[in-house]
């Protein structure tokens, strides 16, 4: 056999015919995909908005918890750490100090950027990237 | 009105929120996906959850999907990438070179059909492939798609796929000459 009958060979094989059924048990797993799942890509980023707010919200309250000596305020060890290596929260008193009014107003515009995000998810299929 | 119209047009549909749309691009490209994965994976049930596996994931990114190649070749690159996936994840099916018997030759005599030996033969020599060179023979000789396509779908340059494809044709010739020999012997 010869490089051009191997050719010939490989052109006439038969390429294997998807099995019946298989159309319709792909449209049944997609249907119970939401709606928006071709364009999850915003939900994605809407969840990582949560996950970055969560953050947020843990440093602050550490913050908060650092600077009035609630955290570790029955452990030497931690004590020590905050003298010795200084106080890295007072560089964000300003933040700190005010939790009530600070998280409030970024939980609060973290949450309208969210709404946001729904209204265009919703009305558009548009990729918008508030980040 | 050309494929790549009609593609797009569906996949507005899809992104429109109508997903019946999509039934009709899976009615479209089923049979050539199943035939890639098959090529690789060599299992039905298997083929046939990871061709599956390739429209859902095609489904949820088609939000993503730019328009700038084919819908089709996009959808061969999905399938190419999760069929490779499958292989390297599983232990390799070790087909020894010796094993290939050339058991198919000695029907001719019987059913006269000689192309029909030689193509079974090919079935069993493609077996010991890897992977990557089983799909490039099945994307250039079987699916017929072009060399820039093939370039797109697995991401190797125009000059590489033709030397891959010159050695895999090489290769195969030894292989079928080895399984004859042995079989006249």
């Amino acid at each position: 056999m010869d490089e051009h009958q191997l050719e010939e060979l490989l052109k006439s094989m038969k390429p294997a015919r998807a099995p019946q059924g298989m159309k319709e048990s792909i449209m049944e797993q997609i249907g119970r995909l939401p709606l928006n799942a071709p364009t999850a890509k915003r939900g994605l980023l809407a969840e990582s908005f949560l996950l970055w707010m969560s953050l947020l919200a843990i440093l602050l309250f550490c913050g908060w918890a650092w600077q009035t000596g609630l955290l570790g305020a029955e452990m030497p060890w931690i004590q020590y750490l905050r003298q010795s290596m200084g106080n890295i929260f007072t560089q964000f008193s300003g933040m700190a100090g005010r939790p009530s009014v600070y998280g409030i107003s970024i939980f609060l515009s973290l949450g309208l950027l969210l709404l946001l995000d729904r209204i265009i998810k919703f009305k558009t299929h548009t990729r918008f990237n508030l980040l | 009105m050309n494929t790549k119209e009609t593609d797009h047009q569906l996949i507005q549909q899809v992104l429109d929120g109508r997903k019946a749309a999509f039934g009709l691009l899976v009615e479209k490209y089923q049979h050539s996906i199943y035939a890639l994965v098959h090529r690789i994976v060599r299992d039905e049930t298997e083929a046939r959850d990871v061709a599956q596996s390739v429209f859902i994931k095609a489904y949820e990114k088609l939000g993503s999907f730019n328009h700038k190649s084919l819908f089709s070749t996009w959808l061969h690159s999905i399938a190419y990438n999760a069929a490779i996936s499958v292989c390297r994840r599983k232990k390799p099916d070790l087909v020894r070179l010796d094993v290939l018997s050339g058991q198919y030759l000695g029907a001719e005599e019987d059913e006269a059909n000689e192309k029909e030996a030689l193509l079974r033969l090919l079935e069993e020599v493609l077996t010991v492939l890897p992977p990557e060179e089983n799909i490039l023979i099945h994307l250039f000789y079987t699916s017929g798609h072009s060399m820039a396509e093939i370039s797109e779908i697995t991401g190797l340059t125009v000059t590489n796929i033709k030397v891959k494809l010159f050695r895999i044709r090489k290769k195969l010739l030894a292989l079928m000459e080895n399984a004859s020999v042995k079989h006249l012997n």
